[in-house]
């Protein structure tokens, strides 16, 4: 095709035409629905590789020898006064705070004065939500864990 | 909207922030039409159309009368919101098609006129191939060659939102439809 002929193509370009109606109010995610979901999957890789080991080797008895190192390094951690919360941030802080990015980016608030009411709505984005849903289930095992070791 | 009518609209909405429901009723409609046919997808042209207009009444205050319609502005602030969406992706576009078809597998608030929009889309075989090659080119061929031929803005329109003089539009735009086309024919 010459460039002529393609500008003349591109002139008579067909558009399709966008009949939107101009919505009664702009719902503004307070954080990026993306990037939480990708920060999230970030934030939670190591604890869920944790906990797939110890499912390994505790229900399936498959030891990889993976969760042995992995005890000594938490141990390790431990019992210096620096870096004793580097284990802990690791395995609920970070899912906490996967959990909340990830609530904010698909949440709508909003507040009703008339009727005094607080709506609350969520968007189906379903990265957002496996990841909300996967976040929640490790902090769910860690603090189980944490209630059944010291309630003992 | 006439110039006048638009700088006694400005005026207004100065004085009286309420007033800015007028100017968002009466672009809504253009802007989210230029975001939907940039970007091919009516979730993120939803996004971007709110942050537009959010970004526009952050900032109206601050905006000073130059005989410069406040539709270019408008299509100024949409144009970088756009572009900052293809940057991020510049190196790996994806089909235009695959795009609709995920987000038709997304529920959304509107989604009879998402429906209706992403139909209308695919009866565009044409433009879904120019949109396609186009988000391959860079940025600033992108914006003239969507803006002239996508929302059929003249070389003045294009210059007042883009900030730039007339000639570079017109240079811009020569350079990027052979770019353009070379795409097309690859």
């Amino acid at each position: 095709m010459k460039p002529e002929d393609f500008e003349k193509k591109m002139e008579g370009l067909s558009t399709p035409k966008s009949d939107a109606v101009p919505p009664k109010e702009l719902r503004l995610a307070i954080v990026s629905a993306q990037r939480s979901a990708v920060m999230g999957i970030w934030f939670i890789v190591m604890p869920w590789f944790l906990l797939m080991c110890v499912i390994m080797k505790y229900i399936f008895h498959i030891n990889l020898g993976i969760i042995d190192t992995l005890k000594q390094m938490m141990r390790a951690l431990d019992k210096s006064p620096q870096t004793w919360w580097i284990g802990p941030m690791m395995l609920m802080g970070l899912p906490i705070v996967s959990i909340i990015m990830n609530t904010l980016a698909i949440s709508h608030f909003q507040w009703e004065s008339y009727t005094g009411s607080l709506i609350v709505s969520i968007r189906m984005r379903w990265l957002n939500l496996s990841v909300l849903v996967v976040s929640t289930g490790i902090v769910g095992i860690f603090f189980l864990y944490l209630i059944t070791e010291n309630c003992r | 909207m006439t110039l006048d009518q638009e700088r006694e609209l400005l005026l207004r909405i100065q004085s009286d922030r309420k007033e800015f429901g007028i100017l968002f009723d009466h672009y809504y409609k253009p802007i989210f039409g230029y975001l939907y046919r940039r970007t091919g997808t009516y979730d993120l042209a939803k996004d971007m159309a709110a942050e537009t207009f959010l970004k526009a009444f952050l900032r109206i205050d601050s905006f000073v009368w130059k005989d410069i319609a406040i539709s270019s502005w408008l299509y100024r602030i949409a144009t970088n919101e756009a572009n900052q969406f293809f940057r991020k992706r510049k190196y790996k576009a994806a089909a235009l098609e695959s795009m609709v078809d995920f987000d038709l597998a997304t529920q959304v608030d509107s989604e009879e006129e998402k429906h209706s929009l992403d139909a209308e889309l695919k009866q565009h075989d044409d433009f879904i191939l120019i949109q396609q090659k186009l988000s391959l080119l860079n940025i600033r061929d992108q914006e003239v060659i969507a803006l002239r031929y996508f929302e059929n803005k003249d070389n003045r329109e294009i210059s007042a939102i883009l900030g730039k003089p007339e000639g570079t539009i017109k240079s811009l735009l020569s350079r990027g439809l052979e770019k353009l086309r070379q795409r097309v024919l690859s």
